[in-house]
């Protein structure tokens, strides 16, 4: 990307956002501009803010003060489902699936979201095979092509996270929001998941948060840090990780590479 | 035979599972009259459809109702009401379970925000108020003397003062109610109903309102067990404050985890040992509500799924 080139597109905008927890500031007057189309990694310790920030942008949290823009457009306002309707999806850090249902029927019920058809309790279930190959196909590019049947309560933590992947990718979302996609799992697991981002990440926005420094260096177009609820450094990742200010707060001496 | 095998029935052994319920549950129905006395057959099919429609609301939208006595028991007032009035038995009984549809509606949108125990005591609240209601408005329920006597016209040459008549006119009914709460669990409704239970916070984020489900969740539920109030009071010929008391509300929760929740059948097996129970201890002498009591509390330590689930889990297992 060229420094000189003109300003980029902005897909996802917080201004001034600010989120109060009885006295406790958790957000502190964020500004945050994601670009269209870029893979943009909020990186921070412990407590600094990132699953607030990711509430307060997908509408699970109202802010206390500032606001909101998706592709120009206020959301903060919204409740979240109207958020998702207007092109932004997030996953979340603790693997949120439907765990009573098939990992094909996760799929499925998610894509039937936006159809008339959740509406329709007096049409037979086998109504939602209109829906069958585009739920096929979402299982094959998230690699749980070969376990439809299976209960999504009986999956391990590593398909659990492939699936909720899936089930965010059938609402063809412009803005996709990863909280921690790589949380909790081996180095295989790891390689997979980037793989994956990689490629949910093509034609669209994507917004993760992640404590996997070489995640991170792998993936990310640009950065945000934040410490104390406040962005302490945002920009490209090689600027970033040079910041003393950044390195000193997180990174750790050697940039960040693990 | 293409389309079937297309719909996957030989495939699905959970569909042929399903099937072999609905076989021996409807033999059993139809046998019933011939096998204990045909007023407690009727009692067993109208308990039955209201633990139904508690369970579609408790099971498949996990909202625990503590006031569906409300709409069992407006149906049921309404019905005898219709009927002491001179009108049709079908009148009477679509005119009831519209009564209970229609005090849903407000009820439905004035709790479904909320969930939990808050949930329930908002259900728990409106049903004391309905409670207080017929009570209290002695034209429409006879207060303490509740309604009865009130005349049941024979339809289509059918003598509704024979009881096994009543009997089958009401299986038609269950069956009616039975098929609509199967259907609707068995709908792409049912599968984002149960999304939005395993799920609010996952639902939401890809498109859903949860409140939206279980508002439509709450609304068939009420209906149906405003079916089962009317079949209740054609079936009995008697209506008291008893239909609308807080105990109604209790027993059928009982009913629903005694047979199994989100079962369906379940609840229609929970209602009819409860029942059968309470009839083979009346007629003992024994303490109905001490045993009744024990059976309840040692089902809910040991077989947490209810009878059904119990059974279905030992057999999925082998």
């Amino acid at each position: 990307m060229d420094r000189a080139a003109p300003a980029p597109a902005i897909a996802l905008e917080a201004r001034g956002l600010v989120k109060d927890f009885r006295g406790f500031r958790a957000t502190n007057d964020v500004n945050l501009q994601v670009h269209d189309g870029e893979i943009h990694a909020i990186i921070g310790p412990n407590g600094a803010g990132k699953t607030t920030l990711f509430n307060l942008l997908s509408g699970f949290l109202k802010p206390t003060a500032g606001e909101v823009r998706l592709f120009g457009e206020r959301v903060d306002t919204l409740r979240p489902f109207e958020i998702v309707r207007r092109g932004l999806s997030r996953s979340f850090q603790i693997s949120s699936v439907f765990p009573t249902l098939s990992v094909r029927e996760n799929v499925l019920v998610a894509l039937q979201s936006p159809t008339p058809l959740p509406h329709r309790f007096w049409v037979p279930l086998s109504r939602l095979e209109s829906l069958g190959e585009r739920a096929d196909a979402i299982l094959a590019d998230v690699g749980l092509g070969g376990m439809p049947e299976r209960l999504a309560a009986d999956l391990s933590h590593g398909e659990k996270r492939q699936l909720e992947i899936g089930i965010s990718m059938t609402q063809d979302p412009r803005v996709l929001l990863l909280d921690e996609p790589t949380s909790g799992m081996g180095s295989e697991g790891i390689a997979r998941v980037i793989a994956l981002v990689r490629q949910v990440a093509r034609g669209r926005t994507v917004v993760l948060v992640e404590h996997n420094m070489s995640v991170v260096a792998e993936l990310a177009d640009r950065i945000t840090v934040l410490q104390y609820g406040s962005v302490l450094a945002s920009g490209r990742y090689e600027d970033v990780r040079r910041d003393p200010r950044v390195i000193e707060a997180y990174l750790g001496e050697d940039g960040g590479h693990a | 035979m293409s389309a079937v095998s297309k719909l996957g029935v030989t495939r699905d052994p959970a569909r042929v599972t399903r099937a072999a319920w609905l076989i021996g549950l409807g033999v059993l129905l139809l046998a019933l009259p011939h096998l204990i006395y045909p007023v407690l057959a009727l009692d067993i099919l109208a308990w039955g459809l209201f633990a139904v429609a508690f369970d579609l609301l408790f099971g498949f939208s996990g909202l625990l109702s503590f006031g569906h006595a409300a709409f069992w028991g407006t149906s049921a007032y309404l019905t005898a009401f219709l009927l002491g009035h001179g009108q049709s038995v079908p009148v009477a009984i679509a005119g009831g379970t519209l009564g209970a549809l229609a005090l849903a509606v407000p009820v439905a949108y004035l709790s479904v925000r909320s969930s939990g125990i808050y949930f329930s005591m908002i259900t728990l609240a409106f049903a004391q108020m309905v409670s207080f209601l017929a009570l209290q408005w002695t034209d429409l329920t006879g207060g303490e003397n509740g309604l009865q006597g009130f005349a049941r016209p024979s339809l289509f040459g059918l003598d509704f003062s024979d009881a096994q008549v009543r009997y089958y006119v009401c299986l038609v009914l269950f069956a009616l109610g039975f098929g609509v709460a199967y259907r609707a669990v068995r709908s792409p409704f049912g599968q984002a109903q149960q999304a939005v239970r395993d799920s609010e916070q996952r639902a939401q984020s890809v498109g859903y309102n949860p409140a939206r489900f279980k508002f439509t969740a709450f609304l068939l539920s009420a209906g149906l067990a405003g079916l089962a109030g009317a079949m209740y009071t054609f079936g009995h010929g008697v209506v008291s404050l008893e239909v609308v008391n807080w105990r109604t509300s209790g027993e059928v929760v009982m009913m629903t985890l005694l047979g199994g929740t989100t079962t369906l059948f379940g609840p229609v097996i929970g209602a009819g040992l409860v029942l059968l129970l309470r009839d083979v201890l009346t007629t003992a002498n024994l303490p109905v509500g001490i045993v009744t009591g024990v059976v309840f509390v040692l089902v809910v330590l040991f077989f947490r799924r209810g009878v059904v689930g119990t059974l279905q889990h030992w057999l999925r297992r082998r």
